[in-house]
């Protein structure tokens, strides 16, 4: 209920975000999890209808999955992709820093040098909460999505 | 590098500026918040205008004049600054806020929903009394 109202208000004015995932990595662990659900190859008109993406950001996203290994193409009136790598081998964290580079941990909200408001005010917040984040994805394999 | 948890140059400026104004006994101008932290005058000046409409800060005018904290320190908590300037933090199911998914669980599992409700409560445990330090 609670999520319902926001999705609501959601459409009225806009709403802050604290974490952000950009969605290129959303689409990257998206579409490899359900190519990995698929019994056959999925391209990117498949994986796109399936998701919501446009197809133009899935066929981008699909191109560095390949050149990263994680999937491959396969040609033909049939073709598409389709898994690379065992479900059991792959993190989410890998998919993810594939597509946007290292989670920097130690990141901090903002680069005043002359003080320090990371410490006092945010306690090491953003350190915690990113480490965490990083940590869900370690653990998260694709094959305890299928 | 990437980062996943993001404030906002905006919002990191009001927090700062009324934690400064809050520890300060005289008024605050936009150069003395300007000399502490590396944002630019005009942006400084722009948020504590936003600061002093929505009524956290009051203005004085004069040669030592700036700004001065318009409510208790025990009543403002940091979570209601951040939102004064950016908005009512979102907590939607879906991180790319999407209407349909293939899947029945959010392949992300809840891990932002749980991590942005967390911060926000940490926020809102935080009010501008905890960072004058008597």
């Amino acid at each position: 209920m609670y999520i319902c109202v926001f999705k609501y208000l959601n459409t009225f004015y806009k709403l802050s975000k604290l974490i952000n995932i950009s969605e290129a990595s959303s689409i990257a662990i998206h579409a490899v999890v359900l190519v990995a659900k698929s019994g056959e190859s999925l391209n990117v008109s498949q994986l796109a209808g399936k998701t919501g993406f446009s197809k133009n950001h899935m066929a981008k996203v699909l191109q560095q999955l390949a050149k990263y290994n994680f999937l491959e193409s396969t040609r033909g009136p049939k073709g598409g992709f389709v898994l690379k790598r065992k479900p059991e081998e792959i993190s989410l964290l890998e998919i993810y820093e594939a597509i946007e580079g290292i989670i920097d941990e130690n990141h901090s909200f903002h680069n005043c040098k002359s003080c320090n408001l990371e410490l006092c005010v945010f306690g090491g917040m953003s350190q915690k909460l990113t480490s965490d984040f990083k940590e869900y994805l370690k653990n998260t394999l694709v094959i305890n999505l299928l | 590098m990437s980062k996943i948890v993001s404030l906002s140059e905006a919002g990191a400026i009001a927090i700062h500026s009324l934690v400064m104004i809050s520890r300060s006994e005289e008024p605050l101008n936009v150069i003395k918040i300007a000399e502490q932290t590396s944002s630019s005058r005009h942006h400084i000046a722009k948020i504590l205008q936003r600061l002093v409409k929505s009524g956290y800060l009051k203005s004085t005018r004069g040669p030592s004049g700036g700004f001065l904290l318009n409510k208790s320190p025990e009543k403002v908590t940091i979570l209601d600054i951040y939102q004064c300037i950016e908005g009512e933090i979102s907590i939607t199911s879906c991180p790319m806020e999407k209407q349909i998914c293939p899947f029945d669980t959010c392949l992300m599992g809840n891990i932002i929903p749980k991590l942005t409700l967390e911060f926000r409560e940490f926020l809102k445990s935080k009010t501008l009394a905890d960072y004058i330090v008597k």
